[in-house]
């Protein structure tokens, strides 16, 4: 008999709850993002609820919810339209598509998902809105990017617990 | 029939969706602009709706804190008028006094004093360089402190009239006799009023130095007695209780009472004092008066003296 993985389904966390979730995310990236900066880190809540949406219905609603939450960014940032949006989307349908292939479902590696997600999505971001100059992304990717990975690491680690009951 | 299978449906979204978001982000930077600013309006509309309220409260919040910070600096400030009012009243009426006076006060100002619940000496700012010596009266409008029991270059320190050592002569003014007695320091601040076993004494007869004992000149108030009792042990004298005029708990300034230049051993003998609302005590060998015109009231002159001798 061989073992039986759990594999993540729609029915470990319920629509409400995450709507709720995301409706908290969108509020926080509105009102608590530059409060909670330290430094140049600060934590990005859309992608938080982006990775544990496309975490939980994969990658066509990961793919969906990435651009609807990219435009959110986009409408915030008010500079590059579409960029957020187009990064959001490839990201989030990249987590989806990873929960189909890698079947660890352990918080620890939806944290490591979540800060590696940061950070592709800086190196897009950056790398385009650095307009080819090497020098400001440098600056920007390797001071902000880690450590924004991390706090939005740990602060997803949070909503997880607060939000999500996992 | 599907139109993709459907394990393609993602990639299907997914290629639209990042296929709208190049079409967006190829737009012109006007177009972009007008589209962002358009969304921008509508997300932000609750937040800064929000904002705006909560921003209100917390500005009435600060408004408040700062208000209740300037109510309470003008409470202290008026605290401090307060003080600054009832030492002013103090200081005109020592000034008052001071102008009136027939004999020479140096004016001082308390600048320590013990915390004892019953204060017993002080250190005043008057010292040597001011012509204070040691045993010199120390006085205010009211009437006695102390006097003078060791004097530095600046400051001398001052024996309250609580001090355990502390001892004067006095004399009763009883409206038409007088009775001569010693006064020294009782419990509680108060003190006692010694006197032969034959004096006559009522509550509300006012004491005052009575010149003898060649420190304290004739007729500074000390006190007014409250209570007359015999005393237990022997019965060989007089104790009359005496609340004194002077409340050494408030006291900020004084007078030291310089000598004259003739020192004959009774310190004032020779010198006509006066305390507002106290009579002139007669002087040795004149005679007293009537009651009404003895306690309180217009000072006796030595014209008004008759009645018993002394």
């Amino acid at each position: 008999m061989t073992p039986s993985i759990q594999r993540p389904s729609a029915q470990t966390v319920s629509r409400q709850r995450y709507a709720t979730f995301v409706v908290f995310c969108l509020l926080a990236a509105m009102v608590l993002e530059d409060p909670l900066a330290i430094g140049g880190a600060r934590p990005d809540f859309l992608l938080v609820a982006l990775t544990y949406g496309a975490l939980t219905w994969r990658g066509q609603a990961g793919a969906l919810l990435g651009f609807g939450l990219g435009i959110f960014r986009d409408a915030l940032v008010l500079s590059h339209f579409g960029l957020h949006a187009l990064g959001m989307t490839v990201l989030g349908y990249g987590l989806g598509k990873s929960r189909e292939t890698l079947y660890l479902t352990t918080p620890g590696v939806d944290l490591a998902l979540l800060a590696g997600g940061k950070l592709v999505l800086d190196v897009l971001i950056l790398g385009v809105a650095a307009s080819g100059s090497w020098e400001a992304f440098e600056t920007r990717f390797f001071w902000e990017g880690p450590l924004s990975a991390a706090y939005t690491a740990l602060i997803g680690g949070l909503c997880r617990r607060l939000f999500l009951g996992r | 029939m599907p139109l993709l299978p459907p394990d393609r449906g993602a990639e299907a979204v997914a290629i639209a969706c990042a296929a709208a978001s190049l079409v967006l982000l190829a737009l012109p930077d006007s177009r972009q602009d007008s589209i962002a600013q358009s969304v921008n309006h509508v997300v932000t509309l609750p937040v800064s709706r929000v904002r705006e309220v909560f921003g209100g409260y917390l500005r009435l919040r600060t408004e408040n804190a700062n208000l209740r910070r300037q109510l309470q600096r003008a409470r202290i400030e008026l605290s401090d008028s307060d003080i600054v009012r009832a030492q002013n009243r103090e200081f005109r009426n020592l000034l008052d006094f001071a102008e009136h006076s027939p004999v020479h006060l140096t004016a001082a100002r308390v600048i320590s004093r013990d915390f004892a619940t019953t204060p017993s000496v002080m250190i005043v700012d008057a010292g040597r360089t001011d012509n204070v010596t040691p045993n010199l009266p120390v006085v205010t409008d009211e009437g006695l402190v102390g006097k003078v029991v060791s004097v530095g270059p600046g400051t001398s320190e001052v024996m309250l009239y609580t001090h355990p050592d502390f001892s004067a002569s006095a004399l009763l003014l009883g409206g038409d006799h007088l009775e001569y007695g010693i006064v020294r320091p009782s419990a509680a601040g108060r003190l006692r009023l010694l006197l032969p076993l034959r004096a006559r004494s009522e509550s509300g007869d006012r004491i005052v130095t009575s010149g003898y004992g060649g420190v304290f000149p004739r007729g500074i108030p000390i006190g007014q007695v409250t209570a007359s009792q015999e005393d237990q042990r022997l019965g060989l004298q007089q104790i009359d209780l005496v609340e004194p005029v002077v409340d050494l708990g408030s006291l900020t300034a004084v007078f030291v009472l310089m000598r004259e230049s003739s020192s004959d051993g009774s310190a004032g003998d020779d010198l006509r004092l006066f305390w507002p609302g106290y009579a002139h005590p007669p002087m040795v060998g004149e005679r007293l008066g009537g009651r009404a015109s003895a306690v309180g009231g217009d000072p006796i002159t030595p014209a008004e003296v008759d009645g018993d001798s002394l």
